[in-house]
């Protein structure tokens, strides 16, 4: 395994990033690739500082690109930068110009925790012909709905930031709209879900475990997980084997 | 540019290591690639932070992988790890495995150094010539048993013989870079340059008529200046236009 801490010039949001990727050694590529998203205070690295990803991904041939989102809830910001657009169009396409990684869907993976596992799933559902499978830990599509933050707080900030004044309901309604399409569409991508039952966000978790689980026929081959845990570093490393076997699976 | 901060395993030296990998973004394939080796007492971070060597690389188009080299001399060393080996079989093919856009082709496949690493660069192209095109070497230590013997304060003589074996056995072996320019073959194109105050000036003045007796197309050039990197700078810089002229890919 080679890890990789990469800078350039992003267009999409005009200005230099970061990126982190690990490689499999030793193999020719392209390699299947796991699009692995941070959480809200997290950056670049912190996957890779925390949880065993690299050692178990180099094991399954698996390829891990971790992006920087800063607070953006992998969002076009409304007052900000384009990082949806950097991270579901961008690199794809300049990494995979760049590195032997895949660009076959059923050889990418997009997961997430916290604000990145509603990443994940945004990701999923706008760009469903790019992603086989995805993985969302400690989320639900939203992370707010029973956690509104207090007026003059850092997440309200972020919020309004991100979705301007009105906040982001519409932008859910708007998802809701996709996850059903994609539901009938007939290549919906699988998810994997998991949530710890002392988690913050475990009531967002339920809700988005009521709306993918509810279709006729499990279209996303829904399987959701609650186990005991937190909104921590424990819970999520604890979930990366089990969720790379599902990722995987063909 | 992008620019890649690669930690990643040898083989060959049998431990993990750092690179730092420059790609050019204008380029979708085949981009010519240049292998820039640090000096003593340096790593692989040095050309990085004492010159503009990204801007330089970034108006050619050039790839440039830069490896680090300890105090190994980019040799395989009599007692210590195979730096030589580590740098022309193991590195290029991992590098090309590892970005697909660099080009395979010996003729767009480059190395330069300073000071050590001009000892490294030069031995790319008269050592593994197959791999190597053009080299440069700046302020290169061109003479091995020179520097092993003669210039005392670049090391013990305790450690020379870690890096080349007895001094008695350098003149004429693998790593004698007057006799490897004789066996060359093929033979690389070759950029020297050194000032004339560094202690190192004797040896590229030796070199530069070594190489023109044996009939090499060598680049010669010098001027005032010493051991530092503000000669480095711009020397790297004059360089890259000579080994990819004009706009570059």
């Amino acid at each position: 395994m080679a890890l990789i801490r990469l800078r350039a010039f992003s267009e999409a949001l005009g200005m230099a990033f970061q990126a982190a990727v690990a490689l499999p050694e030793g193999r020719k590529g392209p390699h299947p690739v796991l699009w692995l998203l941070h959480g809200a205070g997290e950056d670049y690295m912190s996957w890779f500082r925390n949880t065993g990803i690299e050692r178990l991904a180099v094991r399954r041939g698996l390829a891990v690109v971790c992006p920087d989102a800063q607070l953006s809830m992998y969002e076009d910001m409304r007052h900000g930068q384009r990082f949806f657009t950097h991270i579901a169009d961008e690199l794809p396409e300049l990494l995979g110009r760049m590195l032997p990684l895949s660009g076959a869907r059923e050889d990418n993976f997009v997961a997430g925790l916290s604000m990145g596992g509603t990443g994940a799933l945004k990701l999923a559902i706008r760009r469903p012909e790019k992603y086989a499978a995805v993985g969302c830990l400690s989320a639900g599509y939203n992370n707010y709905r029973f956690h509104e933050p207090q007026p003059g707080t850092m997440r309200e900030r972020r919020y309004r930031l991100v979705y301007g004044p009105e906040g982001p309901d519409r932008a859910d309604e708007a998802l809701l709209k996709e996850v059903e399409r994609v539901a009938e569409s007939g290549a919906a991508p699988r998810i994997y879900h998991a949530c710890g039952s002392e988690d913050m966000l475990l009531r967002n978790a339920r809700i988005a475990k009521e709306l993918f689980g509810s279709f006729e026929g499990n279209p996303f081959s829904y399987t959701y997980r609650e186990r005991p845990g937190r909104h921590n570093w424990d819970f999520w490393s604890d979930c990366v084997p089990e969720m790379l076997e599902f990722l995987l699976q063909k | 540019m992008a620019h890649l901060t690669v930690n990643f395993f040898s083989d060959t030296l049998g431990m993990a290591r750092e690179m730092e990998v420059l790609l050019p973004e204008g380029v979708k394939a085949g981009a010519k690639t240049l292998f820039l080796l640090h000096g003593m007492s340096d790593d692989q971070s040095a050309w990085m932070r004492q010159t503009s060597i990204e801007r330089y690389a970034a108006a050619k188009n050039l790839a440039v992988v830069m490896p680090f080299g300890g105090l190994g001399w980019y040799t395989d060393m009599h007692r210590g790890l195979d730096w030589f080996s580590f740098l022309t079989k193991e590195l290029p093919g991992l590098c090309r495995r590892m970005f697909p856009l660099l080009s395979l082709r010996r003729e767009d496949t480059f190395a330069a150094g300073l000071s050590m690493g001009g000892y490294g660069a030069l031995k790319c192209g008269l050592r593994a010539g197959d791999v190597f095109s053009r080299v440069a070497a700046l302020s290169g230590g061109l003479d091995a048993y020179d520097c092993a013997t003669n210039i005392g304060h670049l090391g013990s003589p305790a450690y020379w013989e870690d890096v080349f074996g007895p001094a008695e056995g350098i003149a004429g072996s693998f790593n004698d870079l007057f006799r490897a320019a004789e066996e060359a073959a093929p033979r690389p194109d070759v950029f020297l340059w050194c000032g004339t105050e560094d202690f190192l000036y004797e040896q590229n003045v030796r070199m530069r008529d070594h190489l023109r007796a044996l009939g090499y197309p060598a680049v010669y050039s010098e001027g005032p200046g010493d051991h530092s990197w503000v000669h480095w700078d711009r020397e790297i810089r004059r360089a890259i236009e000579w080994l990819v002229p004009g706009e570059g890919a």
